[in-house]
């Protein structure tokens, strides 16, 4: 099963939107966050703090919020989908079985 | 094509031109597979046991009555359209890949050239037939019913002495019954053709009319055609690169991934099987990451302290690899964009 035959195509950016949400953003802040993590690690090898990291990191934790707001929004788009398009609920069911753990 | 294939001295029966090479299944046609071979389909059966092949070739090809040299030959197929139906059995594009199956196939005498003189050959030309069991060696198949020659048995040497029992005798090479029933994977590729001695023959066709086996389907060749075998490794599929070099359907997936064959081995990092890892996989733990001098210096608390650290920033970096992967292997694909 391919995903193009799955959700149709006048659709699909939407529900992508609906379900994923701004799971973008959240890659980019926790991707700097890591990053300024990574570089303190590496630089020390008894690491005397990391909340000045943190503390820098979580005025930018807004996504969060967002996506968190809109979490059941995108529950209820993909529990929609999976009743009314067969295809999507079979592909669910095999991505079960082969991703379990997402 | 046929210039690809090496030849292998086959024994041939007596008093027949030699037969065609028949290829080394293993090694000579690696080389023809080359980028022509792009199949877009999953193949009918699966292309390496040769009974489903067999089986989805008697079924798809059509037998029609044709002229050859003068003569009508009935219940007959061409080369050319041979290759055509194996080639679209098994969904490939290689012409030559096809006919080394089909001469497997004949290699079991699944079907024979009219003139019994050569092996499958991709040539409108050429024409083949299906065997039947032939009751009697001085009977043969092409020319009378199968019910009709069955009962001729027991006074085979009486049989008109046509002119085609002595054909019939050295080309048709049937084996006997022992040989036909446990034809294994040594004869697919080697294509023995034995030739019993005539005593022989008519001692082990009256046995096999006596306990009245004659039927109208011959059995079907068995055997694995091993270069159309899946590959051991699970994680190798149509669609993801076998991570060996030697895999044979490396070079099929390089062709669907559009990418360009390269010599030699290139190192690549699996995204999927990285974040699998991790996130079973407890990160390593800080004491074990710092010079044994370092851990003595400082005490028990700070140990727990820099463990505390060292776990934040691990798990800051599963869950930026988690994001990336969902991202990569949950949204990218839908929107039909490689996530890489």
């Amino acid at each position: 099963m391919k995903e193009s035959d799955i959700l149709p195509v006048e659709r699909r950016t939407d529900f992508l939107e609906q379900v994923f949400w701004n799971i973008h953003d959240i890659i980019a802040v926790n991707t700097r966050l890591r990053d300024a993590l990574n570089k303190r690690q590496k630089s020390y090898a008894v690491v005397e703090q990391i909340g000045d990291i943190l503390l820098d990191a979580i005025p930018h934790f807004g996504p969060f919020v967002s996506y968190g707001a809109h979490q059941l929004y995108g529950k209820y788009e993909f529990e929609k989908e999976k009743s009314s398009n067969p295809a999507f609920s079979a592909f669910v069911e095999v991505q079960k079985v082969s991703h379990p753990f997402l | 094509m046929s210039s690809v294939i090496h030849p292998t001295h086959i024994p041939s029966g007596r008093g027949q031109p030699p037969m065609p090479p028949l290829p080394n299944g293993r090694n000579s046609p690696r080389t023809s597979i080359g980028n022509q071979i792009t199949p877009r389909r999953s193949p009918i059966v699966y292309p390496a046991l040769l009974s489903r092949v067999a089986e989805a070739f008697r079924n798809r090809v059509q037998l029609s009555d044709q002229v050859k040299d003068g003569l009508t030959y009935k219940d007959v197929f061409d080369g050319r359209e041979a290759v055509d139906k194996i080639a679209y059995i098994i969904k490939t594009t290689d012409r030559n890949l096809a006919l080394l199956l089909g001469r497997a196939l004949d290699a079991q005498k699944f079907f024979h050239a009219v003139t019994y003189d050569h092996r499958l050959r991709d040539n409108a030309n050429d024409l083949y037939q299906f065997r039947t069991v032939v009751a009697s060696p001085f009977t043969s198949g092409e020319l009378e019913e199968e019910e009709g020659s069955v009962k001729t048995t027991a006074a085979p040497l009486l049989n008109e002495g046509s002119e085609y029992s002595a054909a019939v005798l050295t080309a048709q090479g049937s084996p006997t019954p022992s040989g036909e029933s446990d034809s294994g994977f040594g004869d697919i590729i080697e294509g023995i053709t034995r030739t019993p001695s005539p005593s022989q023959f008519i001692q082990s066709d009256a046995r096999r009319a006596n306990t009245n086996v004659a039927t109208d389907d011959a059995p079907l060749p068995t055997g694995v055609f091993t270069l159309l075998t899946d590959c051991y490794s699970p994680t190798c599929s149509r669609d993801r690169l076998c991570y060996s070099i030697a895999c044979p359907r490396r070079l099929e997936q390089q062709a669907r991934l559009n990418m360009k064959p390269q010599p030699g081995l290139k190192k690549q990092i699996s995204k999927e099987s990285l974040g699998e890892l991790v996130t079973t996989e407890p990160g390593t733990l800080w004491i074990h990451s710092v010079p044994q001098e370092i851990v003595n210096s400082v005490s028990e608390k700070e140990k727990r302290r820099q463990e505390a650290i060292n776990e934040v920033i691990y798990t800051e970096r599963d869950f930026v690899r988690d994001m990336e992967y969902l991202r990569d292997v949950r949204v990218f694909p839908f929107l039909r964009r490689p996530p890489r």
